[in-house]
Parts: structure tokens; sequence; C-alpha cells
């Protein structure tokens, strides 16, 4: 009961000041944060690893970070921008690990194979019929084209379009400037406009 | 206003096509319409996969919970527990059959987890096998082959029959009879 207060009485609080709550002791304000921000986390983190498990346990591992590291927030920037930046370093690091054990030759061919040795059937690549272009098709193809944009332009388009971040809190997440920012998102979107075409 | 002064103005925010002279050149330059009606289906496509995903029923509780445990690696913390109990017994085996007495001296060639506080794993710690044991270095039977998370060590006594203790590779122990009770006392309790 006085637990469930205690988060009643900081449920309004804006981020930074559940953070300053959080530090003076008050454990139920790192709780609201984390239920503000789970969601989107764990959705942000799956655009980018498509992988719901391991999402959920990046989304975890970023706000133990967040929770450890609290006193090292000094509040010049958004919270929502450092746990951004945390878990966009949590699903970088995975994504290039993941790329380091399964881009050896010998694992690319082991995993053209199903566990009982038989080759995987292949893609079908006939055409789609026009009406599984809707719906989960199109975003299927979508969430593909995104994925096979470089990273550099990956990051701040999904940051900017999926997240809607702005433009400056970008900046801070990625560590870059305006005008790179700018420019990237400018490119991805003319790049994701030539992989879709067809489909916008 | 120029085509590809619409095209970066558009890419950084699709609601500039409502000023007065980027609308004057979409509705004159179909390039610019065009590149505006797919800009606008990307927006409305890449919307759909917002918040596409929930976190799991207790995430926060979770969370909570991990956060409130203490700090340094869990895998660390918990293999050391793991080592804790595994020598704990095999030392009670060892206090039991009164091989203590003849000084307990075993030093294997991996470096010792941090059980006891007295050594880290980063320290290199030259193999010393057995001294003042009452049986011969060949009686040692690991690193040959055998699973590397223990050393067996086939202990012949005159009054009883030869029998094999096994210890985990992890232990640690020094070349002093005295250090050795000391730490066997300490695993044991």
């Amino acid at each position: 009961m006085a637990e469930s207060a205690c988060a009643d009485a900081v449920a309004g609080y804006r981020d930074n000041a559940l953070v300053s709550a959080y530090l003076e002791g008050n454990d139920e304000a790192f709780r609201v944060l984390v239920t503000r921000y789970q969601g989107k986390l764990v959705n942000y983190i799956n655009t980018l690893v498509h992988e719901r498990e391991l999402a959920v346990d990046l989304a975890q591992e970023t706000f133990i970070r967040v929770f450890r590291n609290a006193d090292r927030y000094k509040g010049d920037y958004q919270f929502s921008t450092w746990i951004y930046r945390i878990a966009t370093n949590l699903a970088i690091d995975e994504l290039r690990r993941r790329d380091r054990t399964q881009g050896s030759f010998f694992n690319r061919v082991v995993a053209l194979f199903q566990p009982d040795g038989k080759p995987l059937p292949l893609p079908d690549a006939r055409p789609a019929p026009d009406s599984a272009l809707q719906g989960k098709e199109r975003l299927r193809r979508l969430q593909t084209a995104i994925d096979s944009l470089p990273e550099k332009y990956r990051l701040p388009f999904l940051l900017k379009e999926i997240e809607d971040l702005s433009y400056d809190a970008i900046c801070e997440v990625l560590g870059i400037s305006l005008g790179t920012v700018k420019s990237r998102i400018h490119r991805a979107k003319l790049l994701l406009r030539e992989k879709l075409s067809g489909v916008l | 206003m120029n085509c590809t002064t619409v095209e970066r103005l558009l890419t950084e925010d699709l609601g500039s096509a409502e000023s007065a002279d980027l609308s004057r050149h979409l509705h004159e330059c179909q390039h610019c319409r065009e590149l505006y009606r797919e800009l606008k289906s990307l927006e409305e496509l890449s919307g759909e996969l917002k918040n596409d995903m929930q976190a799991p029923a207790f995430f926060a509780s979770r969370v909570c919970a991990r956060a409130s445990e203490p700090a340094g690696p869990r895998r660390l913390l918990a293999l050391a527990l793991l080592t804790t109990c595994v020598i704990g017994f095999s030392s009670f085996a060892i206090v039991k059959s009164g091989i203590l007495s003849d000084a307990a001296v075993v030093q294997t060639a991996a470096p010792s987890v941090a059980v006891t506080g007295s050594a880290t794993a980063d320290q290199a710690i030259e193999p010393l096998w057995i001294t003042d044991w009452p049986v011969a270095e060949s009686n040692i039977a690991s690193d040959r082959g055998r699973d590397p998370r223990y050393v067996e060590i086939l202990v012949s006594e005159p009054s009883e029959s030869d029998f094999i203790v096994r210890l985990p590779s992890a232990i640690e122990v020094g070349s002093n009879q005295a250090d050795n009770e000391y730490y066997l006392r300490q695993v044991s309790h």
C-alpha cells in the first residue's frame, strides 16, 4: 500500500524529477520511469534486432545501466535521450556480435540446412499477388528495406520516424551534428523510396 | 524554389509542403508532387511500426528486482557460489578421510576464481601440483583429457584401499600446509 502511494505520488513527475526522486531514495520513482519507457524501448530495440526475447533482455539491461549510473545523469539533456543512447549502443553491439558469428562461411553454410540435415526450402521468388501487398506484406517489405540500409542511415531514420525523437535528441543519442542527422535522414528516405518502388 | 531545395525540405519535414512557396512548386512540378506522395506514404507506413510490441507482463517488477541485486557480474557471482559449494563438499570429504593431516597441497594449472578473496582470476599462478602429499605426481589425473573443471587425485593410503579425490580445478591453495588447512577450513564452513 505504501509503495503504491509512493508510486502514485510521483506518477505525474517529469523524467528529470523522477531521476532526482530516485536518487533521494524513492525506489518507486525508478519503477515509474521503467513503466513509462518499457514499451517504447522494447519496440525500438526490436526494430533493430528482430527478436522479441532479445529485445526484452536488452531493454532490461538498458534500465539496469540507467539505474546503476543514475547519479551520473546531469539533466542537461532529456532523460529519453540518455536511455535511447544506451539502448542503441547495446543493440548495435549485439548486431555486430551477431554479424561476426553468423558472417563466417561455415555458419552461412550451416544456416542453409535444417537441424535434420535437409536443405532449407528456397524462398519464394514469385511476385506476391496484389492483395498480399496490403497490410503485413507492405510492412514486411518496409522492414526489409530499413534493415538493408547502412547503419549510419538506419539509426537516425528509426529514431526520427518510429520513435518520434526530435532532431536535437537524435544528435545527442548518436553523438553527431544536426547537419549530419538531417542529411542522413534525407538520404535514408530517398534510399527507402528507391527500395520500396511499387509499394509506396 | 528549385527541385533540390524542395526535396531537402520535404525529407526534413513533410509539413513544410503547406508553406505557400512549396505548395506552389508542388502544384507546378509533377516530379516533386510524386516525391511528396511517396514520402507521405512512407511516413504512414512507418507509423505502423510504432508501438507494434509491448513489454511483457511484470517487466517493470523484474527490472526493479534485478536492479536491487548487488552490483557485479551475476555469472561470476553464481560461479563463485557454485564453486564454493563444490569445494566445500570436496573438502569435507578430505577432512573426513583424514588426508588434511598429511597436508593437502594441491595446485592446478587453472587460475583460481576468487572464492576466498585471497586470489583473483588475473593472478598468474604457476602450476605446483603436489608437494607433501603421500601420493606421486603421476597420480594426478587432471589436465589429461579429463573434464577440465576438475582435478582428480589418486590417493594411496597404506592402511586403506586407494581412492580418488575429485576437486574442482578452480580450487586455490598455496604451497604452505598451514595456508591450505586454513583454506580448507574456510571453504568447508
